[in-house]
């Protein structure tokens, strides 16, 4: 109710257990819980009796990245419109490709130029699009990967390749293995979030499941279309019970718990729940203040501008500021980058939207000294095609000028701590249809990103329905050219 | 390639590279001085054959057509033209090349790079002539090393174990546990208390907390002398409580994954409407204690036992119709099938061997096959009043095995039939349309060696909080055999003598000293099995989560009795008194609730839940408004006259209400105290915020409402003048989420009143609905004690709005909405949407919004100090944990 929670060591519990609650600030359970930070952690942390599965955990080999901001353009990016300038496309626009095109979903027909031009940035020189002028200024920070492709050119299955690691069975998502592997550097708030204002995109909460992970490690659902932090965490506010009278009354819990627990002597279960009441009690003013913008400066909400995407991009940062492992940040609701047609407005609009936005995020991480622990990565499920979708009965109302979808190439890039910054990674065909050079598959992508957060893809494994599992099934192959 | 040898294997290889060289420059047969040559091969190279290579390169399989396990096939094979070994050119030898894991080539084994140590032997293996002794074949050795699956204590049948040192009156089950204990020299702990026994078992068989009356009759028994014989009693009575079913069917809920909807779908309606038909067949079965090998069987054949006309048992199918639908992908159906049908009631898993021979288990690739056609032959019929069943189709599939699991790639053909593992060498295929029923039949058998373990160490798993066996739903070879084997066995096959009865395991378990023992620490113990899989103490159990909600609404006179009956969504229905497993799962937008206190993923079979303990969950307890409102309504229940004016009187009905139990001295003066602080706190604070509801009347004169109250009663999500309508006093005036009706004269308005928490600024909006032609509508008014009448609507077969724009309020302002009736009381029921946004300086705090934020009930305003001690109790570990 009232947004300004008391201050710890003014409350009136703190007061009472001044002790207890220098155990729990930001660094909870060093001394209670000391045990849990060994090596053994990460397994005894699965344990049934294991008092915080989240508290953070070592990766396998040091690593300075601590935190991944997933930028996920859902639906589809173009990369010639975008990432991957292609002079013969170009060129060569309204002609047929000779040995026909690839199959995507629907039928296509000929080479279709980019209506945006493209400009040269950085000491790198790297060529980006007018779509994204803000991003591009950062070309020398990343890491450009031409060469990306899938299995399949439809939402769902790219959705779940890209997110879990296999496109139709139930998996965890990226973001579960990572806080499952790292915890979190923030009790106060859920270690892993994933952000999409209006609803869910395609294939909902799937892309952030935990599967056969323990439940505590999927993605927290934020609609960031709400201002309001009630919508955003639930039961996060009390309208009933004012703060002065919810410490009052945390005092007399804890008070009949130690009680109940000096009866019960050497049940870290018990401990463990007494704990966590601490922590939700911080939450409610912590998380609040997470979420909340209006706490930034206004040269800095200036910076981001204005929108549903400079939120929480901006929210984004904030986030992991205070040590949330993974942010997912989506587009929007549905499928929006999916342009079957009126590709140019319609690009043009959405890249509008987040450009500013991202190149403020890159430009802030930096300045924060951030851009060192943190990886961002910006890309959709699949990229579209360099030739012009052919209307369908019931879709395209008789346009030619979108893009299919293509899973045969596409680009994404990864910038921050660890990444090789002003390199580009392997190329497309002359049209920009196919990954033909230095290929990266997604299980590829998922291996590398792997390694620039500490672990080897093959030994970070889970044991499920009795064989061990990991993130890239049988596959994957690190590409170390991408690491710095 | 160079490889550093470790030093002991250097030293060792002078004498026997030196006798290699003999060996091949005299190119004679090798002598004498072999035998350390012959020594190296059974110590080094043997042992690493058969542990890495001849799963897949031996007598079962030749991968690419290459043989590991026979002399000859080794020393003279060739990978094309290159030799597998040779001797002129060691390092070009295929074999060690494969081994070094080369980027560009084939790497082998697959399962991960030799150590450097072991590669160090092959290649000096290799180098020093390959001795390999003629007497030494491998191919024995590998074949027996293919069966040992048939060693593995989960496929062997249970025996009986010797039961002639059992005491006549002893329970079995207790000389076991006793025999293990005491090689650790340790002893079962003494009883748990007559209390904690009657909590634990109220728990554990209806996941409800005990009645007072029960923890008087155990007390009197105790007195009486006659404790022992009350139990059975008490035991039996429990056994046949119809909530039996409610607490263990939602244990068979999460084996079966279930859910209300299909998961993602793109356009079809995403609901299955009559899932919870097979909930209520499985509660029903549960209570009525069908035996377990019927249970099992009607899920998996119904359509084929009797009563396959009635479609309540036709719902038992549910179990395999019920999963995720995959984007109505065939193979992913059948393969959810094959998973929830082989985990859940096997303790097997199958389907690894879609794409390959499972790695560990005996179960082929052909296996998967087989039980992929006998689901393929079965059909879900369309426009059938039951949605939940199979039929066998006409002409069954003849299944081919997918390679790789891709249906482009077909195999071999594969007849329908068992799990070979578990069939006698020359058992039949399946010839009875699908196989369905005959294999509904193979896996509720006697026979099966898998079934009935499984289910005896999932009810222990229930009643002690661990299994016997860690991994309840994967008996494979890799899974260690039970602490206490002779234990699984007997409890086993006792139950299946006793017609697969699961209330007389479940009895026979809750009378055994074992289960009935003390959960205190027993440091003496832990010492030895700090993990107490020994049992020397019983486990502490944390309620998991339908748990804790049925145990709120019961200590809050809630719980609805109801059992069976359609799903009800329990995280937007927080009035609901119905019990958990009744809550409606929705398999695509899983609740973050659910998640949050670890519910099964309905995503798949979930063989155990994981128990987690996050802050999330204490904000729930803390803040939620299921939470609060039980509470409130505890502590309207311990209002009373005898009450009013003796705290302490009170202190003791919440204690017992919600603890059952009487307080300490202690805890009585901790809670009175906080009692105090808060009523002293509350009456200097500005009284309730947010919304309440009421009537009074609207003083013309001043413009100013008069004698506002609160209605006295809620009905049916009313706020109402008493139990029935028109009440006596109060006429229709009443209010719900999205209106109401206001009273027939102007002293009965009804009246939404808003209370400022805080000192903002404030928009304020009213949209009002009547309609009906009929009367002369009704009339709304936004009004402060300060500014009188700020807005005003009238809507007669309209809809109106009344706005106030930004105007400032003081913490505890009250805002007034009321509705007249105008001039004629008839036809007056509205709808009204009011919405306040709170602006604290330019920034948008928060809004109110009259729908969203109603609460149907009784002083749904700031909790009482009572109603908050009340929440206090319900959030400790006592009342969360069972000793």
């Amino acid at each position: 109710m009232n947004p300004s929670m008391p201050e710890p060591d003014t409350s009136p519990i703190a007061i009472g257990r001044r002790g207890m609650l220098t155990r729990c600030g930001m660094g909870f359970g060093s001394m209670a819980l000391a045990g849990m930070l060994n090596a053994d952690a990460a397994e005894s942390a699965l344990g049934a009796e294991s008092p915080n599965p989240m508290l953070p955990k070592p990766a396998q080999f040091p690593s300075k990245i601590k935190h991944v901001i997933h930028l996920f353009m859902n639906g589809g990016p173009s990369q010639v419109d975008t990432f991957d300038p292609k002079p013969e496309l170009q060129r060569r626009g309204g002609q047929t490709i000779s040995d026909g095109n690839l199959t995507t979903e629907r039928p296509t027909g000929a080479l279709f130029p980019s209506p945006y031009r493209f400009h040269r940035y950085g000491q790198s020189g790297i060529e980006v699009s007018e779509l994204f002028p803000h991003v591009a200024q950062h070309v020398d920070d990343m890491a450009i990967i031409r060469s990306m492709h899938a299995d399949v050119p439809n939402h769902e299955p790219s959705l779940l390749l890209m997110n879990c690691g296999e496109a139709r069975l139930v998996r965890p998502s990226l973001g579960s293995w990572l806080t499952y592997g790292l915890g979190t550097e923030n009790q106060n708030l859920p270690a892993f979030v994933a952000m999409c204002p209006g609803g869910y995109p395609i294939q909902e909460s799937q892309n952030w499941q935990s599967g056969f992970l323990p439940g505590v490690y999927q993605g927290t659902y934020v609609d960031t279309k709400h201002t309001d932090i009630e919508k955003l965490i639930e039961n996060i506010r009390n309208d009933r019970i004012t703060p002065q009278d919810q410490s009052l009354q945390l005092g007399l819990l804890q008070t009949l718990n130690r009680q109940h627990l000096a009866e019960r002597p050497g049940d870290s279960q018990l401990e463990s729940r007494i704990h966590s009441f601490e922590l939700a009690f911080r939450m409610q003013s912590q998380a609040t203040d997470a979420f909340d913008i209006s706490h930034e400066p206004k040269h800095i909400r200036e910076l981001y501008g204005d929108g549903v995407q400079a939120r929480q991009i901006l929210i984004a940062r904030r986030l992991i500021e205070r040590g949330v492992r993974f942010v997912q940040v989506w587009h929007g609701e549905g499928q929006p980058w999916d342009n079957h047609d009126d590709i140019e407005v319609n690009h043009r609009r959405l890249a509008k939207q987040c450009d500013q936005a991202i190149g403020a995020l890159l430009t802030d991480l930096k300045q924060r000294g951030l851009l060192e622990e943190t990886l961002v990565i910006w890309g959709g499920e699949f990229g579209r095609t360099p030739v012009v979708e052919l209307p369908q009965k019931g879709a395209n109302a008789g346009k030619i000028n979108g893009r299919d979808h293509n899973h045969w190439g596409f680009t994404m890039w990864m910038a921050g701590g660890g990444v090789r910054g002003g390199y580009v990674h392997g190329a497309t065909d002359e049209f920009g249809f196919r990954a033909v050079e230095n290929k990266v598959h997604v299980h590829d992508l998922h291996a590398t990103i792997m390694k620039l957060v500490g672990y080897d893809h093959e030994k970070f494994t889970y044991r499920y329905a009795g064989r061990d599992f990991r993130l890239t099934d049988v596959h994957g192959k690190v590409v170390e050219e991408l690491i710095a | 390639m160079t490889i550093k040898l470790p030093k002991s294997v250097l030293t060792g290889f002078r004498r026997v590279v030196a006798a290699a060289i003999f060996v091949l420059f005299s190119a004679l047969p090798h002598a004498a001085v072999a035998d350390d040559a012959e020594d190296f091969f059974e110590q080094h190279i043997r042992p690493l054959l058969l542990e890495k290579c001849i799963e897949c390169h031996g007598p079962t399989k030749q991968e690419n057509r290459i043989r590991l396990d026979r002399r000859d096939d080794v020393l003279q094979g060739r990978v094309g033209d290159t030799l597998l070994v040779n001797l002129a050119t060691p390092n070009e030898s295929r074999l060690l090349k494969v081994l070094h894991y080369a980027e560009d080539d084939i790497q082998m084994p697959p399962s991960g790079k030799l150590a450097d140590e072991q590669l160090a032997y092959v290649q000096e293996w290799i180098m020093s002539g390959a001795v390999w002794p003629e007497s030494s074949d491998l191919e024995g050795a590998a074949k027996r090393r293919a069966e040992r699956w048939r060693d593995h204590w989960a496929f062997i049948p249970p025996a009986m174990p010797d039961l002639s040192a059992v005491a006549a009156d002893e329970n079995p089950l207790d000389h076991f546990v006793k025999a293990q204990l005491a090689s650790k020299k340790l002893t079962l702990s003494p009883a748990a208390s007559p209390r904690v026994f009657v909590r634990r078992l109220s728990s554990a068989l209806l996941g409800l907390p005990p009645e007072l009356t029960d923890l008087a009759e155990a007390e009197a028994a105790v007195a009486n002398g006659t404790l022992k014989a009350w139990k059975t009693v008490y035991i039996d009575r429990l056994l046949a409580s119809p909530h039996f079913g409610e607490r263990w069917g939602r244990y068979w809920l999460d084996i079966s994954r279930y859910a209300d909807t299909k998961g993602y779908v793109f356009t079809e309606d995403r609901e299955y409407p009559d899932a919870w038909r097979f909930r209520e067949w499985v509660i029903k079965a549960l209570n009525a204690d069908m035996p377990y090998d019927e249970f099992l069987k009607r899920q998996l054949s119904a359509d084929r036992m009797p009563g396959s006309d009635d479609p309540a048992q036709l719902a038992a199918m549910g179990y395999l119709t019920l999963g995720r639908r995959f984007l109505n992908n065939t193979h992913d159906i059948i393969d959810d099938r094959i998973d929830v049908v082989t985990r859940g009631m096997l303790g097997l898993t199958a389907t690894c061997a879609r794409c390959h021979d499972h790695k560990f288990d005996p179960i082929p690739t052909a296996d998967y096959y087989a039980l992929y056609g006998v689901f393929a032959s079965s059909d879900e019929p369309k426009n059938e009043p039951s949605t939940l069943r199979l039929v066998d189709r006409p002409s069954p599939v003849e299944p081919v095995i997918f390679q790789r699991g891709s249906p482009g790639n077909p195999g071999v053909a594969v007849p329908r039939r068992f799990l070979t593992a578990l069939s006698a060498p020359d058992a039949p295929a399946f010839s009875d349309g699908s196989g369905r029923l005959e294999l509904a039949t193979a896996i509720a058998s006697r026979n099966n060696p898998l079934t009935g373990r499984v289910a005896v160490n999932r009810v222990w798993m229930h009643l002690f909080d661990r299994g016997l066996v860690a991994s309840p739903s994967d008996f494979g070879v890799r899974t260690d055999p039970p602490k206490n084997p002779e234990l699984l066995n007997y409890l086993t096959l006792s139950f299946m003598d006793n017609q697969w009865s699961l209330k007389s395991l479940i009895r026979q378990i809750v009378t055994s000293e074992t289960w009935q023992q003390s959960s205190d620490r027993r440091v003496d113990a832990e010492a030895v099995d700090p993990e107490n899989r020994l049992f020397a103490r019983m486990n502490r159990t944390r309620l998991d989560f339908e748990g804790q909600r049925d145990a709120v609404l019961a200590v809050a006179g809630r719980l609805d009795p109801t059992i069976g009956g359609t799903s009800v969504d329990v995280t937007t229905d927080t009035d609901t008194g119905r019990r958990t497993i009744y809550a409606r799962i929705d398999r695509q937008n899983f609740p973050s609730l659910f998640r949050t206190f670890d519910v099964a993923s309905p995503d798949a079979h979930a063989a155990k839940r994981f128990q987690t303990t996050v802050p999330q969950q204490a904000l729930f307890q803390l803040n939620s408004p299921f939470i609060m409102d039980r509470a409130t309504e505890i502590s309207q229940a311990t209002k009373s006259a005898e009450t009013s004016g003796d705290p302490t009187a009170r202190i003791r009905l919440l204690f017992q209400a919600v603890l059952r139990r009487q307080p300490t001295l202690i805890e009585i003066e901790q809670s009175l105290a906080y009692v105090t602080q808060l009523q002293t706190e509350q009456q200097d604070s500005t009284g309730p915020v947010g919304w309440r509801y009421g009537y009074g009347t609207m003083d013309e004169a001043n413009q100013t409402v008069t004698a506002f109250s609160e209605f006295p009663s809620m009905k049916d999500g009313i706020f109402q003048g008493g139990e029935k309508m028109p009440d006596e006093k109060l006429g229709w005036t009443s209010l719900n989420r999205r209106g109401g009706h206001p009273g027939g004269t102007l002293s009965l308005c009804a009246i939404r009143r808003w209370t400022a928490d805080s000192d903002c600024r404030i928009f304020v909006n009213c949209v009002v609905v009547h309609p009906k032609e009929e009367g002369d509508g009704v009339r709304c008014r936004i009004v402060t004690p300060e500014r009188g009448v700020m807005a005003d609507a009238t809507a007669h077969n309209s809809t109106e709005s009344a706005s106030v724009e930004a105007f400032d309020v003081k913490a505890g302002q009250n805002i007034d909405f009321v509705i007249d009736c105008r001039t004629h009381e008839a036809h007056d029921s509205f709808q009204s949407k009011i919405r306040i946004t709170q602006f604290v300086g330019k920034k948008m705090q928060r809004t109110w919004k009259s729908d969203d934020d109603f609460r149907d009930s009784v002083g749904a305003g700031r909790l009482s100090a009572w109603a908050q001690l009340a929440q206090t109790l319900l959030l400790t570990n006592e009342f969360i944990f069972v000793d």
